[in-house]
């Protein structure tokens, strides 16, 4: 495919700025061309998810939540919650650790992980705010919380504040990729210039929000089981999201090289394995510290008899089975050097969290209600609707590595 | 009313005797068919009826607060004499909740003590009135004849128990 | 700062020993561990005193004994709020072959239980908003939307809620319904104690219609006396307990049964303190984090430019020697 995509415009002025813009749009290939390109499996599938899933969201706007929910009053919350916020928000950890890493730590090869972990976490909040729109009664008035009416006793307020600041801060953070391409060396600069400044107000919004959602639970400890239930699900919730953020960088950055790997550099590619091999490391070693956290949380309120219990035994499931079977992999992965072990201990671990976020806001959230296990499996049009938006975060995800230096250094500038 | 006493020592000369005996018989008709005729009024008027036990009243008709339910009549005789082990039972004046103060329903005075409670009985609604947030140990009318009644009668049968057994004893619905 | 001892009780089956915990000395001692995320964990949690505030806010007694599940509170509510007609009249028995929870147009409903031990009627338990004293629900709205107003009421603005359903969520009594059924003007459903109602100086439409003297209405303090007194006169019937009383924080609606509460759907696993003291430590934490956050990390930046530095000159010193 040619990249010319990143070649100045010849006298460029603002009529040609249109057509350099298209241009750019359709990187570098005439319309027949990029239209042609498009016609692939994937995007036949996802062609038919969205035909499917957008009018399910239109119709969700047009007559009401109780179309695509169970419009239940005693389970609020359902998967766009459960698994666009809850689960969303600490896959999207990504950017504020990887940023962390490389600019406060000072992790210097770990470089072509940066962009690509701030982009996830970019596109990570940005759909959790697009599942938030959807889930909320009234998504007109989102910006309450903000400007209206403080709320300062609730943790979702700060939350709210906290979410809204975050995805302006990393949409600064990945902003030198995006006039990169746009060709605007000055507006570069000034971007780079605020990264340090925006990297620990990232540090400080994401520890607080990250636990800010476990603190949400804090208010309704009747109603959560007792085994999910802790008076540190702040700093469980925190914990979790800084081991499955660098989990996910190594399943994205897996995925990317394998699905855009003409998008790749050879430095990304190259470094690949052993970066991967690293952040195997310090990743599980984060994952045990969770475990030991776990296990107190349990001792706590002295829970060891509740494991005896159904509950108990699915609590033993997500424990073992997707925070220490990962970790292990993990440890065993980095220990051989077997990048192949280290990409399935991480996957282990992402959906081990995926599966721990909808544990406490699923699962064990309203335990005691007659017919729980029945009332949670969720509708069909939460279901449409989570295939829809997840599509729509990969085709957008794909849309901008494509043509923006994500997993690659842009020619022409000083990288990083 | 006892019939009329004869009042001995009465007897006159024989010809102003039998005037006068005239008028003495007719006098005794009269007060005979009056107070027959009273008799037989009170009789048939069940509201004011009287119980000869008790004094009370034989029945009464509680129609006041009528809502979803017609009045209910309320045989006052049968419970007063059968079923109370005293008017105390419901009329709890002074007993339980005698937290009143005297002067609520007597008057100060000595002398009208006693006359100043209408018929010794004071009517329900006189305490019982409006409801006062600020004694909410004393309930309004509707909740004071469901509670009185209740004290007995949620221990017979179903009544005070599900919302059929309104029905069973006291209420009919209004159509 | 006292050491705070809170006893909870669990009665769903999953636990059955009540459990004291000192929260403060386990956690604090634990808190060590781990480093600078556990700052201002619970730690700084502590048993909010009673509402001082307000001592003339009114309260509702219930007393479950008197109750005949008549439903004349469910049918004057309705009336009172212009609700939709419901499905099956309020003279129909068979609702009370369902559990149900109020709903988008019933702010209250009643329950029948049977007699736990066999013997005895059936029990019926009205529910509906119980307006704490220090509610979860107001706790968790970010928007403000609910406020505890002086007479006592739990009071929600529709025009600031925007529909986020943590209130929902937060409800230690799953009381909060939602209107989902609307497309454009979703909100939250619940008892308002009829609040325009008592600041008239009227009563509400349920107690003033239930005939049973189930519903008493008047200020709390009072209530509470009159709860006890009810209870020291016949102690055969009540349970030694006045539900709300203390329950989450205390709530203005207070209950009285005569078979335990729990086997009348009340919950049995709240503590005393109110929801808020679970969130109030990590809230704590939030300006701790602020402040000491930026300072910390901005100084290891710092000591990474500086070693940055000392390597580079280093590498120069070589370059030029060599």
């Amino acid at each position: 495919m040619a990249n010319q995509a990143y070649a100045l415009p010849a006298g460029a002025d603002s009529e040609s700025f249109r057509s350099w813009f298209m241009n750019k749009l359709r990187m570098g290939m005439s319309w027949q061309d990029y239209g042609r390109s498009l016609v692939t499996p994937f995007n036949i599938v996802a062609a038919l998810v969205l035909m499917v899933g957008l009018p399910v969201i239109v119709s969700r706007f047009m007559y009401g939540l109780g179309t695509v929910t169970h419009a239940s009053n005693d389970y609020p919350w359902g998967l766009f919650l459960g698994w666009g916020l809850f689960g969303g928000v600490p896959l999207s950890a990504t950017g504020f650790v990887m940023a962390t890493a490389y600019y406060i730590f000072g992790f210097r090869r770990y470089a072509p992980m940066v962009r690509i972990g701030i982009l996830t976490g970019f596109l990570g909040y940005l759909f959790a705010v697009l599942y938030l729109l959807i889930d909320l009664g009234r998504p007109w008035r989102i910006y309450f919380p903000m400007t209206i009416s403080f709320g300062t006793a609730s943790v979702l307020f700060l939350v709210a504040w906290h979410v809204a600041l975050y995805l302006t801060v990393q949409l600064l953070e990945f902003s030198p990729a995006i006039f990169e391409w746009l060709n605007s060396e000055r507006t570069r600069g000034w971007a780079k210039k605020i990264t340090i400044g925006m990297t620990i107000a990232g540090i400080m919004l994401s520890t607080l929000h990250q636990s800010a959602l476990g603190a949400m639970f804090l208010l309704m400890p009747g109603r959560v089981h007792p085994l999910w239930w802790s008076p540190y699900l702040p700093q469980l919730f925190l914990a979790s999201s800084v081991y499955v953020a660098m989990a996910m960088v190594i399943v994205v950055s897996t995925l990317a090289a394998r699905f855009l790997r003409e998008r790749c550099d050879e430095v990304f590619l190259g470094r690949l394995d052993e970066l991967t091999i690293g952040l195997a490391k310090a990743c599980s070693i984060a994952m045990y510290v969770y475990l030991v956290m776990k296990i107190i949380s349990v001792v706590h309120d002295a829970e060891w008899a509740l494991l005896a219990t159904p509950y108990g035994y699915w609590f033993l499931v997500e424990v073992l089975g997707f925070v220490l079977l990962p970790a292990l992999v993990l440890t065993a992965g980095f220990k051989a050097s077997r990048v192949g072990v280290v990409r399935f201990g991480a996957v282990l671990a992402v959906i081990g969290v995926l599966v721990n976020r909808l544990n406490v806001s699923t699962v064990a959230l309203n335990y005691n209600l007659p017919d729980h296990l029945h009332h949670i499996i969720p509708p069909r049009g939460e279901l449409i609707i989570v295939a829809t938006l997840t599509v729509l975060h990969i085709l957008i995800f794909r849309w901008i590595v494509n043509r923006m230096a994500v997993t690659r250094e842009p020619p022409g500038f000083k990288e990083h | 009313m006892p019939p009329y006493a004869h009042t001995a020592g009465n007897e006159g000369t024989a010809g102003k005797d039998q005037e006068q005996e005239t008028m003495t018989m007719n006098r005794i008709a009269l007060i005979l068919t009056a107070s027959t005729l009273t008799f037989l009024v009170a009789a048939i008027s069940p509201a004011k009826a009287q119980d000869p036990e008790t004094g009370g009243p034989a029945t009464i008709q509680i129609d006041r607060l009528v809502g979803l339910y017609g009045p209910v009549t309320f045989d006052h005789a049968k419970h007063a004499t059968r079923y109370a082990e005293g008017c105390g039972d419901c009329h709890h004046q002074h007993s339980a909740y005698d937290e009143n103060p005297c002067k609520r329903c007597h008057a100060i005075d000595a002398a009208q003590f006693k006359a100043s409670v209408k018929r010794n009985f004071t009517a329900c609604s006189k305490c019982h009135g409006d409801y006062d947030v600020e004694a909410p140990e004393v309930p309004d009318l509707k909740v004071a004849y469901h509670e009185v009644c209740f004290s007995c009668h949620r221990k017979i049968g179903d009544v005070g128990t599900t919302p059929a057994s309104c029905e069973q004893l006291c209420h009919v619905k209004k159509e | 700062m006292a050491d705070k001892q809170t006893t909870i009780n669990a009665g769903d089956g999953d636990r059955s020993a009540s459990q004291t915990i000192s929260r403060r000395r386990f956690l604090c001692g634990t808190a060590a561990f781990g480093g600078a995320t556990l700052v201002g964990a619970p730690c700084t949690a502590e048993a909010t005193p009673d509402l001082e505030g307000w001592p003339d806010r009114f309260g509702m007694l219930t007393d479950l004994t008197a109750c005949v599940g008549c439903r004349s509170c469910e049918r004057a509510c309705n009336a009172e709020n212009k609700l939709p007609a419901p499905e099956q009249p309020f003279d129909d028995p068979s609702v009370f072959e369902q559990t149900r929870r109020p709903t988008s147009s019933a702010y209250t409903v009643v329950n029948r239980y049977q007699s736990p031990d066999g013997k005895g009627g059936p029990v019926y338990r009205k529910l509906q908003c119980n307006h704490c004293n220090e509610p979860a629900c107001a706790t968790a709205c970010p928007a403000r939307a609910y406020r505890k107003t002086p007479e006592g009421a739990v009071a929600y603005d529709e025009d600031l809620c925007f529909g986020c359903r943590y209130c929902m969520a937060a409800c230690p009594f799953n009381v909060p319904a939602y209107s989902y059924e609307s497309a454009f003007e979703p909100k939250i459903v619940k008892c308002t104690f009829c609040y325009p109602r008592i600041k008239q100086g009227l009563i509400p439409a349920c107690a003033e219609a239930c005939p049973a003297g189930a519903l008493t209405f008047g200020k709390r303090s009072d209530l509470i006396k009159l709860a006890r007194n009810k209870i020291e006169n016949a102690p055969d019937r009540y349970i030694d307990h006045i539900y709300g009383e203390q329950e989450a924080g205390g709530t203005s609606w207070m209950y009285l049964s005569g078979v335990p509460f729990g086997d009348v759907g009340f919950p049995t696993n709240l503590g005393k303190e109110p929801m808020i003291d679970h969130t109030k430590g990590f809230l704590a934490a939030v300006p701790t984090v602020l402040v000491v956050w930026p300072a910390l990390f901005g100084m290891a930046y710092s000591a990474l430019k500086h070693r940055e530095e000392a390597v580079s000159k280093e590498n120069e010193k070589e370059k030029n020697r060599g």
